[in-house]
């Protein structure tokens, strides 16, 4: 899956989750900042539903360290079945 | 002079609709709000059928936390859009400006049954950590109360009564009492339940307690000599209660007064009620409103359809036929159900409803009143009744009782509907 594609269907994964429009949000934009209310119960439960949208599992250790979007991608890029590095 | 207590805000989602007049209108044309389940495959169940509630409001999830009303059970989405549209009803459309004087009662007897269930089911089919977060906070019998607080911004107290059956009606009457006390000038205060989920229907057919008859048009029969249990029902009810000198000072409309309350606990039982505990509760009940047992002109009764109902009819009696009174007594479980906690406050609006109109509603079902209480005036029929004040009275599991006494405005009041 090309970079653009994955970073597409989070955006489109993580709209869904929140039920608004999050077409603005860039690789750069911040998860802790970039949409607003984003706390972390929302965290703990996108994370849920990025599981069962990418079928990966997350650690949620690993998830702490992620600062901006361009990070989330990489880490589900990472947990994808397909990639040899994932667990 | 004790302050006066004034209802000036009605907020109702049931199964017959989500409108107080609506809620009314359907009422006094003996419409049920009974049907098959569709919330799950009751097939294997007995009991077939649900008074379910259609709430299709787009703007219930909405504001700071649309996110979280989502994820909320029932329960605690019928208790928002009730009291918002009892605030709305009382043309408060927020707190008013004085969050600190007002408080938050709620009443509710079961809570979150139907994701607690789900949750359970998700957790054997999929593991613990695919467990929702929000899944203990969209439960507690708290959160009506909290997210109503929430939303609303309302900074005084929020007090949950999960008194069974009887709930809502102690959440009625502790707000009464607060305000009339003078700890408190106003409060949203009612009831909700929304319970129509497996593990609810296979707890009450371990009781017998459902009834097992399979046509809608036919169940439940309240006091019915023919009654065989209760349909499950749900909704919620809420109100804007004030001290009359506050809602006066607004120039809003009076809905009516609540009068008033009383709660008690007794019986031999844990689950069925006893007739002079229930008679205890009804008397004390009218003796806080100031008036005698001749001067209730109507009975709304829970009445669940159960081979108990003829224990209400015995406290009746006893309190008010053996001591100079004749009210005609009425139930409208057979038009939605049995609300649990919420229907002592559906209740109160269906009251101030027959106030309203001068109406008494029937009590869907009835052919023969149960034996031995024939000479009972139990209202078969919807019928012209000259209504003044009116006694709400339910009871619950864990022989808990209460009773509230609601009356028609003084002369110039606009009540429901006006």
């Amino acid at each position: 899956m090309g970079d653009n594609d994955l970073f597409e269907r989070l955006i489109k994964h993580l709209g869904e989750f929140l039920e608004t429009d999050v077409s603005h949000l860039t690789p750069a934009s911040r998860l802790a900042t970039a949409v607003a209310g984003l706390d972390s119960m929302k965290v703990f439960e996108l994370m849920l539903y990025l599981e069962d949208a990418f079928g990966i599992t997350v650690d949620e250790k690993a998830v702490e360290h992620l600062d901006t979007l361009h990070d989330l991608e990489a880490y589900v890029r990472s947990r994808l079945p397909t990639n040899p590095a994932a667990v | 002079m004790s302050r006066e207590v004034v209802i000036t805000g009605i907020g109702v989602v049931s199964p017959i609709g989500n409108q107080p007049d609506r809620f009314w209108e359907r009422m006094r044309e003996g419409c049920s709000g009974v049907g098959p389940v569709t919330r799950f495959d009751a097939k294997r169940f007995s009991c077939r059928l649900a008074a379910e509630v259609v709430l299709e409001d787009p703007d219930l999830a909405k504001g700071r936390y649309a996110h979280e009303i989502r994820r909320m059970d029932r329960f605690v989405q019928y208790a928002l859009a009730a009291s918002r549209s009892a605030l709305c009803d009382s043309g408060l459309s927020d707190a008013g400006g004085e969050t600190s004087r007002g408080g938050v009662f709620v009443g509710l007897g079961m809570g979150g049954l139907p994701h607690l269930e789900q949750g359970i089911l998700r957790q054997e089919a999929r593991g613990p950590r695919k467990t929702t977060p929000y899944l203990v906070p969209s439960l507690i019998p708290n959160m009506a109360a909290g997210m109503v607080s929430l939303d609303m911004r309302l900074e005084g107290p929020q007090m949950t009564l999960a008194g069974a059956c009887a709930g809502g009606t102690q959440a009625l009457g502790e707000a009464l009492w607060a305000i009339r006390g003078g700890r408190l000038d106003w409060a949203l205060a009612g009831g909700t339940d929304s319970v129509v989920t497996p593990i609810t229907f296979s707890g009450f057919e371990a009781m017998r307690a459902l009834s097992s008859r399979l046509e809608p048009g036919a169940t439940p029969r309240p006091f019915d000599r023919e009654r065989d249990g209760m349909i499950v029902g749900e909704g919620a009810a809420f109100f804007v209660l004030e001290e009359r000198g506050r809602a006066e000072a607004r120039g809003v409309r009076v809905r009516g007064i609540l009068k008033g309350y009383a709660t008690v606990s007794g019986g031999q039982s844990l689950v069925r009620g006893c007739s002079t505990s229930a008679a205890r509760c009804m008397t004390a009940a009218v003796q806080d409103a100031g008036l005698g047992p001749d001067e209730v002109d109507g009975i709304f009764s829970q009445a669940t359809g159960m081979p108990h109902d003829d224990l209400e009819l015995a406290a009746i009696k006893s309190a008010f036929y053996d001591k100079g009174g004749q009210p005609p007594i009425t139930s409208f479980e057979g038009h939605i159900g049995h609300t649990f906690g919420a229907s002592g406050p559906l209740s109160l609006a269906a009251a101030l409803g027959a106030l309203r109109y001068q109406e008494l509603p029937a009590t869907l079902h009835l052919e023969e009143v149960a034996p031995g209480y024939e000479d009972l005036d139990v209202v078969a029929k919807r019928r012209p009744a000259k209504l003044r004040n009116c006694l709400i009275h339910t009871q619950g599991f864990g022989g808990v009782y209460a009773s509230v006494v609601c009356s028609s405005g003084r002369a110039g009041d606009q009540p429901m509907g006006a």
